[in-house]
């Protein structure tokens, strides 16, 4: 895995250019939909810390990727893979929860036909990132604005808020964290998230 | 967030702020080279990061707003948790106030009712079940004549409550606990402080149990009783509206849903009527359990309008 500017590894710049493709492609077009396929994945196995463990090793497959140019729909392409590490640990350890099956019907037909509307507007992700971005604490937020936003080096971060680098540093791999959990639970995607799970199961009479 | 995710954060800052050197270059390789979840838990990191870079770009053209909001607080395990109580909250299940000292009350297949007791104990009626209650001597004395009831007990000293379920006796006096009416006997199971129980014909023998514990008391054994450590959220998902099987037989599984619904589910395979099954369902889901077993032990379910059947398939090879 190369992971650093071409400049400084020449021979590998085409290996580098395919990494950054893939980043872009992960920020754009996987990351955005990640509490979608959360919230999916929550219907099937209720435990949030099953769901965090098939969310890694899905973003793990994604890491071993050459190329991402034989995928045309970003969403679709992470269900299928959550769903097939989804059922590759159900039959491992044998524990079977049916709502699942219900759930991979619907979503067979969604990775036959991905239909535009499950695409995001571009726009609507941008502004989905500026709102990420003003939720975070105040120094944290000016750290990130003047980093990300206003393309400042960290350095020059650092002399505009007259503090060190090492604190620019902190608070950049704070918002950077704090954002990463906002993508886990707000869906970017709200007109057409899965239903939100309900429990229809008390009977009870007045 | 997971511990790996936080390195994969500060790695994939200070990449981007291209300010590490030869040192730290080689111990990012080796800590990407240990282990493939650091390698995907890094591209995350550096995707999060891309992202925020794509504010850049329309940055002059939308207003960056300026109220934070709230939406960082909720996390998506919260949200799903809550939904069960939250319901019980809003008022779904029915509060009824009892004016008299004598009450019954009764449950048919599949109805769970939230009765407030007029010395402030809660009880939750279990699905089939009658309890009589009765508050008027020193004792308060509630029958459980069938089914399965759990009782929030009211703090009072000078009238100990006490569920009367057949030959089997539970007192308390400020605590909570849940009790089981069946064929053999009663099955106690406490989820705060502690009771004690006893049965018809042995009163001197009374066994304590506690937050934690359950036991059996079979109307007439030949040995003592004993508590044993349970995980009482499991056997009492009931009151959520759930079942969660930890390794029960599939043949007392299917008893346990015929509990809860007039669609009653047939086996009629014996063999798989004794695998063990883990999982967590819904009580009014009984088709989506049938379709589990079916899938777990290759059989084939078959539903007309008195209920569904399990079968042992012919071909076995359909298995996925």
């Amino acid at each position: 895995m190369v992971l650093f500017p071409p400049a400084e590894r020449g021979d590998e710049a085409d290996v580098n250019q395919s990494r950054e493709a893939i980043i872009d492609w992960v920020a754009l077009h996987i990351l955005p939909h990640e509490a979608y396929v959360r919230a999916w994945l929550m219907r099937a196995m209720r435990r949030s810390s099953d769901v965090d463990d098939v969310i890694q090793e899905t973003y793990c497959q994604l890491a071993e990727l050459d190329t991402i140019g034989h995928i045309r729909n970003g969403r679709a392409y992470f269900l299928a893979a959550a769903r097939s590490i989804l059922l590759q640990r159900l039959r491992r350890e044998r524990v079977v929860r049916i709502e699942t099956v219900t759930d991979m019907e619907t979503l067979r037909v969604m990775d036959e036909d991905p239909s535009p509307e499950q695409v995001i507007g571009a726009r609507r992700e941008l502004e989905r990132v500026l709102g990420l971005i003003a939720m975070l604490p105040p120094v944290c937020r000016q750290v990130v604005e003047l980093r990300r936003i206003h393309g400042f080096s960290q350095k020059e971060t650092a002399r505009r808020l007259g503090v060190t680098e090492s604190v620019v540093e902190n608070h950049s791999v704070r918002g950077l964290k704090a954002i990463l959990k906002a993508l886990e639970s707000d869906p970017g995607d709200v007109q057409d998230a899965p239903a939100s799970y309900e429990r229809s199961s008390v009977h009870v009479r007045h | 967030m997971s511990d790996i995710d936080a390195q994969a954060a500060e790695w994939a800052v200070r990449v981007d702020a291209g300010a590490i050197d030869q040192a730290e270059r080689d111990a990012l390789e080796l800590w990407l080279a240990a282990d493939a979840r650091h390698r995907g838990a890094f591209l995350r990191a550096q995707a999060g990061l891309r992202l925020l870079d794509h504010g850049r770009v329309v940055s002059k053209v939308l207003p960056i707003p300026s109220r934070p909001g709230s939406r960082l607080a909720r996390t998506p395990a919260r949200l799903v948790q809550g939904t069960g109580w939250a319901l019980a909250a809003a008022g779904v299940i029915a509060v009824a106030w009892l004016l008299s000292p004598f009450h019954d009350f009764r449950t048919e297949t599949g109805e769970q009712r939230r009765v407030a007791l007029r010395d402030g104990s809660v009880a939750i009626i279990n699905t089939d079940s009658r309890v009589g209650v009765n508050f008027v001597g020193r004792e308060r004395r509630v029958a459980l004549r069938r089914g399965e009831a759990w009782f929030q007990v009211a703090k009072d000293r000078a009238h100990p409550f006490v569920v009367d379920a057949g030959a089997v006796h539970v007192r308390a006096t400020g605590t909570a606990f849940a009790v089981r009416r069946e064929e053999q006997g009663a099955r106690v199971v406490v989820t705060e402080g502690r009771v004690v129980a006893w049965r018809d014909g042995a009163s001197a023998t009374l066994l304590a149990i506690s937050a934690g514990q359950e036991a059996f008391i079979a109307d007439a054994a030949p040995l003592p009783p004993t508590a044993q450590p349970v995980r009482t959220d499991d056997v009492l998902a009931w009151r959520r509206g759930e079942i969660v099987l930890g390794g029960e037989t599939v043949a007392s599984a299917v008893a346990e849903f015929n509990r809860y619904n007039e669609r009653k589910i047939t086996l009629r395979d014996p063999e798989a009527g004794r695998r063990t099954i883990v999982g967590y369902f819904l009580i009014d889901q009984p088709q989506q359990f049938a379709l589990a077993v079916a899938r777990m032990t290759g059989g084939e379910i078959r539903e007309d309008k008195t209920g569904i059947v399990i079968e042992h398939s012919q071909q076995k090879a359909g298995l996925p």
